[in-house]
C-alpha cells in the first residue's frame, strides 16, 4: 500500500490538471476572459432560431471550448511571461521581442 | 480448423476502435490487442507508468514538434529567396519535427494503451543513431516495417532466391509503403529513394563496411543525410517545391535577404527547441538510466514528468489546432 502511494499520488496529480480546465467552465464565467480585441466562441445551442436541429452543433461546442476553458487567458499569460523572460521570446510567430520593452 | 464464435467476432469489433491506436498506430495485430484484453486491469504503478508516457508523448508534439514545425514552414514557403542555411535547416528541422510529431503520438498511444492494461508495440528505436537504411528502418515505423516484411516482403520471396531478386523485393516494398502514405509523387518518389538506398545496401558488402570504426561513422553521416534528404520531398507539396529545396541545399550558395531576414526571426525558444530535439534524439535516457540506476531516478522522472506536463498545458493553451503529421495518412 505504502509502495504504491507516490504512484497513486502522481496518477490523481496528473488527472486533477487534466480535469481542472473542464470542471471549471462550470463555474461563473469571468470578466475579461479574451486576450486583447479576440472574439470569443460563443456557446452554440442545439437549435437553431427556427427550430432546426443544428447540425455544426459538435464542431462549434469545439470551437466554445477551446476558447473557453477554464483559466485558458491566465494559462496563455503564463507561458507568454515564461517565454519573454526565459527565452526572450515571443509566443506570437509575427511578434519579434526588442530591447527596452520594444516589441 | 477452428471457426471463430461470436466472442471472437465482439474482440473483433472491440480491436477496431481501440482509441490508444485508432488514428494512425502503431499498427498491432489482432493477437497483440487479445493479449490485452485477457489479461489483468492495470494497477496503480502500471497506471502512472502510462501517464508518464503520455507525458513524454505529449512534450514531443507540444514543445519540439510544433516549435520545429515554424522553421519548416518558413523555410518550405520562401521558394527562390531559399538559401543553402535556410534551406539545410529547414530539411534538418523537418528530420526533427517529423520523428517528434510521430514519436510523441506513438508515445501517446502507448502511455494510453498501458494505463487501460494494454501492451501497444513500440514504433520507434532512436532512428537517427541507424548506420545504414536498413537499419534505419529497423528502428523507424517499426510496427509499418514489421507489416510490410510479414504481408509482402516474405510473400515475395524476402531474400531466399539471390541478391538480385532480395534488391527487387525491397525496391518493390519501399515504393509500395511510399504510396501507403498517399497518391502523390512526393510520396511515390521519397519510397524510390528509400527502395534503391535499400537496394543498393543488399547488393554491396555493407556488414564489411560498417565493421570498421571509419566506416561505421561514414555510415551514420550518409545515413542522416539520405534520411533528411528523403524528408524533404516527403514534406514538399509538390515535386516542384521539393527540387527548390534540394537545389538551394546543394547549389543556393548566394545568401539571399529573405532567407537571412527568416533566419534572424528564429527565436531563442525555437533554437532550444531544436537542441533539445536532437539531444532527444539520441539515446540519452537508456545512458542515463544505465548510468543512474536508483529509486531516487524513478522518484525524479514522475517529479519530471508532473513539471513538464504543466509545461505542456501552458505550451497547448495558446497554441491553435496542430493535427499529428501522420493523421493525415
Amino acid at each position: 500500500m505504502k509502495k504504491n502511494l507516490p504512484y497513486s499520488a502522481f496518477t490523481a496529480l496528473i488527472l486533477l490538471l487534466c480535469l481542472i480546465p473542464s470542471l471549471g467552465m462550470l463555474a461563473p464565467p469571468r470578466e475579461n476572459q479574451a486576450g486583447g480585441n479576440q472574439a470569443l466562441s460563443r456557446a452554440p445551442s442545439l437549435r437553431d432560431t427556427e427550430g432546426n436541429w443544428n447540425p455544426k452543433y459538435l464542431s462549434q461546442i469545439q470551437d466554445y471550448v477551446g476558447d473557453n476553458f477554464y483559466l485558458r487567458q491566465d494559462l496563455i499569460t503564463a507561458w507568454s511571461a515564461l517565454n519573454a523572460k526565459g527565452l526572450q521570446s515571443s509566443i506570437t510567430g509575427d511578434v519579434v521581442l526588442g530591447t527596452d520593452g520594444w516589441l | 480448423m477452428k471457426t471463430p464464435g461470436p466472442a471472437a467476432s465482439a474482440t473483433c469489433c472491440c480491436t477496431s476502435p481501440s482509441s490508444p491506436q485508432a488514428v494512425s498506430g502503431p499498427i498491432s495485430r489482432f493477437g497483440q490487442f487479445t493479449q490485452g484484453l485477457e489479461s489483468p486491469r492495470a494497477g496503480t504503478e502500471q497506471a502512472a507508468k502510462g501517464l508518464r508516457r503520455f507525458i513524454v508523448g505529449f512534450a514531443k508534439k507540444a514543445l519540439v514538434s510544433e516549435m520545429a514545425a515554424t522553421v519548416v514552414n518558413s523555410a518550405f514557403a520562401l521558394g527562390d529567396g531559399l538559401d543553402w542555411r535556410l534551406a539545410w535547416l529547414g530539411a534538418a528541422a523537418y528530420t526533427l519535427q517529423i520523428y517528434f510529431d510521430f514519436s510523441g503520438y506513438s508515445d501517446m498511444a502507448i502511455g494510453l494503451g498501458t494505463l487501460f492494461g494494454f501492451q501497444t508495440p513500440e514504433n520507434f528505436d532512436y532512428p537517427y543513431i541507424s548506420a545504414s537504411i536498413t537499419e534505419f528502418w529497423r528502428r523507424w515505423h517499426l510496427s509499418l516495417s514489421l507489416w510490410f516484411r510479414d504481408y509482402l516482403y516474405i510473400p515475395l520471396g524476402g531474400g531466399r532466391r539471390g541478391t538480385a531478386r532480395k534488391c527487387l523485393n525491397k525496391a518493390v516494398v519501399f515504393l509500395l509503403c511510399g504510396l501507403w502514405h498517399g497518391a502523390s509523387w512526393t510520396f511515390v518518389l521519397w519510397g524510390a529513394w528509400h527502395g534503391l538506398l535499400s537496394a543498393l545496401e543488399s547488393a554491396l558488402p555493407m556488414k564489411k563496411l560498417l565493421e570498421k570504426p571509419l566506416g561505421r561513422c561514414l555510415g551514420h553521416i550518409c545515413t542522416l543525410l539520405a534520411v533528411c534528404m528523403g524528408f524533404v520531398v516527403f514534406r514538399a507539396a509538390s515535386v516542384a517545391e521539393a527540387m527548390t529545396v534540394l537545389r538551394a541545399m546543394f547549389t543556393g550558395f548566394a545568401l539571399s535577404p529573405a532567407s537571412t531576414l527568416a533566419l534572424e526571426r528564429i527565436s531563442p525558444a525555437v533554437w532550444c527547441a531544436l537542441g533539445a530535439g536532437v539531444i532527444g534524439s539520441l539515446p540519452v535516457g537508456p545512458w542515463l538510466k544505465r548510468r543512474l540506476e536508483g529509486g531516487w531516478l524513478e522518484f525524479s522522472s514522475y517529479a519530471g514528468a508532473a513539471a513538464l506536463f504543466i509545461l505542456c498545458l501552458l505550451a497547448a493553451a495558446g497554441s491553435s489546432f496542430q493535427p499529428f503529421i501522420y493523421a493525415q495518412f
